[in-house]
């Protein structure tokens, strides 16, 4: 079986990806066909042929959860957000410092009442009685959002499911607070959400992963070790 | 499975004839909105999900009490007693995810105490004719702790806060700490006008200021959280940061979740609790001494019965009794849980409160006991 790395197709994470394996002195070999999802990293000590695989940031924390790639880069809240117990099928290897983003628990501005899990847990309590309905979360991160609520003890709202443009759920009357992934709080604040002062579920960033649900030859894990250890080092330079 | 639960079903559905109960049939496949509603997010969890076409969420039948709930509204027969046995769905740590659950729920018999004395009875005799030996039966009441919460002055906010976390004891002792501590700051960060509003007790302008804030962020100003509420909670809010619980209330709070008597004692340790405390309880307590004389007289013969104030259940619809009940050999997870929901059929839609209690036995639970 071969060794394959997945990292993401697109964008920022793209570029940084093939940046810190080149800066680590691999090399990423970019597939010929640009239209082609598999390129090779070489110059890596003792190892034979290493796959790139290009997909997606989301598909990439399935893979490494499913235990069909080896290893991959992707965003931390996505690999917990997939599987409630991350830790025992993915091994958090390296953080990168790059991809930056909270996954956030954000309410309206206009609620001068809530800052806290606290008021919010008030708030939610009374909702049903006051406006016959749930609070409604919008999110597209169910299983982050439920732990997390649950480990308040929050139970009384309903999710709706969100996959885009979350901020903008309040003001269109879908859902009254949403959960979202914000890296500097400009998309909050255009939206005059707010973020509760206990209200940061998860502070994530990209990650080098290594899938625990794969079968680890010797020469494998010497792969992985060479890896971990040359983009550590190139990292805390 | 289905064989012991055929045994068992002749038995039970005898048992139900015995007590008076009509029959229920309910579909495996039930629409998960009412469950998720009543029952919280957090349901969602123990919940075997899926969708039909039109993308309407639906579930494998996870417990009895909502759906047999739902059809007594819809045949609008009162009172009625219902007794069901079949398969519920749920996801649960360390047991199947399939099991057979039986049980009654009363509906709208409105004399309470008559009717939570009966639903003790019903579980009982049931367990005894499926073979249970050693039956241990836990009280707890719902509505007294919200009664001395509110005999000892405490603010509506408090009262709300620690109403809600009766139940989980670990929470309402740290709420009970963090309430009482006396070093905590104020954490306001207001605007400056809206802080004035504020010392001007001016409820009007901070409603005004919140509306102007909720147009000019494009919300909704009547579907969701009205500028009013939240003008409202603002200010309880400012006033109470400067409050703390004091120590004597505080004792007293924690020397009610302390009572754990057998139910012989129950009804006069209560009264000496109230006595002592020099606090008025009220109809909530006249109800629940009632009921534990009742229960105490009743035909519950050879049980034991514990009455603990600090136990409860943390879904907003029960409402008084609740209870637990344990056999011997298996004493960590209880063949029967049970109590008072009278909120929860004005959940489901019902125009005025429908009294209602009701339990379930977890029969694979009983299977084992029986077994061994």
């Amino acid at each position: 079986m071969s060794f394959t790395i997945a990292i993401p197709s697109k964008g920022r994470l793209k570029e940084r990806s093939i940046e810190i394996f080149n800066e680590a002195g691999f090399k990423v070999e970019l597939p010929d066909d640009a239209r082609s999802y598999y390129g090779n990293l070489k110059q890596v000590p003792g190892a034979g042929k290493i796959e790139i695989a290009f997909l997606s940031a989301s598909e990439i924390a399935r893979e490494l959860i499913a235990g069909n790639v080896q290893m991959g880069i992707t965003g931390e809240d996505l690999a917990r957000e997939e599987i409630a117990d991350a830790e025992n099928y993915v091994d958090f290897c390296v953080p990168l410092q790059f991809g930056h983003a909270d996954v956030v628990i954000a309410v309206p501005e206009a609620w001068v009442d809530v800052s806290n899990m606290a008021d919010l847990d008030d708030v939610a309590a009374e909702f049903r009685t006051r406006h016959g309905r749930r609070l409604r979360i919008a999110t597209k991160y169910w299983h982050l959002t439920q732990n997390f609520f649950g480990g308040h003890g929050i139970s009384a709202y309903r999710i709706v499911e969100s996959l885009g443009a979350t901020e903008g759920a309040p003001a269109s009357g879908s859902a009254d607070i949403i959960v979202d992934i914000t890296s500097t709080g400009t998309t909050l604040k255009a939206n005059q959400l707010k973020i509760l002062s206990d209200g940061v579920i998860l502070k994530s960033q990209a990650v080098l992963m290594a899938s625990k649900k794969t079968v680890w030859s010797e020469n494998d894990l010497a792969i992985k070790q060479t890896l971990c250890v040359g983009i550590a080092d190139i990292l805390a330079k | 499975m289905i064989k012991a639960s055929g045994k068992f079903s002749d038995q039970l559905n005898a048992a139900f004839a015995d007590r008076n109960c009509v029959t229920v049939d309910i579909g495996l496949l039930q629409p998960a909105d009412p469950f998720l509603e009543t029952a919280g997010e957090d349901f969602r969890r123990r919940m075997f999900l899926t969708s039909d076409q039109s993308g309407t969420n639906m579930c494998l039948r996870p417990e009895f009490t909502i759906p047999v709930g739902l059809h007594h509204l819809a045949s609008g027969k009162i009172p009625v007693r219902y007794g069901y046995v079949g398969t519920v769905f749920r996801q649960r740590a360390g047991e199947a995810h399939e099991f057979i659950q039986a049980g009654i729920e009363d509906l709208g018999n409105e004399n309470r105490v008559e009717a939570d004395i009966a639903s003790l009875l019903d579980a009982e005799i049931i367990l005894r004719k499926l073979g249970v030996g050693n039956i241990n039966i836990l009280l707890g009441d719902q509505a007294i702790f919200k009664a001395l919460l509110l005999a000892l002055g405490l603010p509506k906010a408090w009262r709300e806060k620690l109403g809600r976390e009766f139940g989980d004891s670990e929470r309402l002792k740290q709420s009970l700490v963090r309430l009482s501590d006396k070093t905590q700051s104020p954490a306001t960060d207001l605007p400056g006008d809206l802080a004035e509003h504020i010392g001007a007790d001016d409820s009007q302008a901070v409603t005004r200021w919140v509306a102007d804030k909720m147009r000019a962020s494009g919300l909704p100003l009547t579907s969701g959280r009205t500028p009013e509420a939240i003008a409202l909670r603002l200010m309880d809010k400012v006033e109470l940061t400067s409050a703390t619980l004091s120590d004597e209330k505080r004792n007293t709070l924690e020397q009610f979740l302390a009572i754990n008597a057998p139910i012989e004692d129950a009804a006069k340790i209560m009264a000496e609790f109230e006595a002592k405390h020099n606090l008025s309880l009220g109809p909530s307590f006249e109800n629940l001494k009632a009921r534990l004389k009742g229960i105490a007289s009743s035909d519950l013969a050879d049980c034991t019965i514990r009455f603990d104030a600090a136990f409860g259940r943390r879904l907003d619809y029960y409402t008084g009794l609740v209870f637990e009940i344990y056999a011997d050999g298996e004493n960590t997870r209880p063949l029967v849980g049970g109590g008072r929901y009278d909120h929860l059929m004005s959940f489901l839609g019902a125009e005025s409160t429908v009294p209602a209690i009701g339990f379930s036995i977890s029969m694979d639970r009983l299977e084992r006991v029986v077994a061994s």
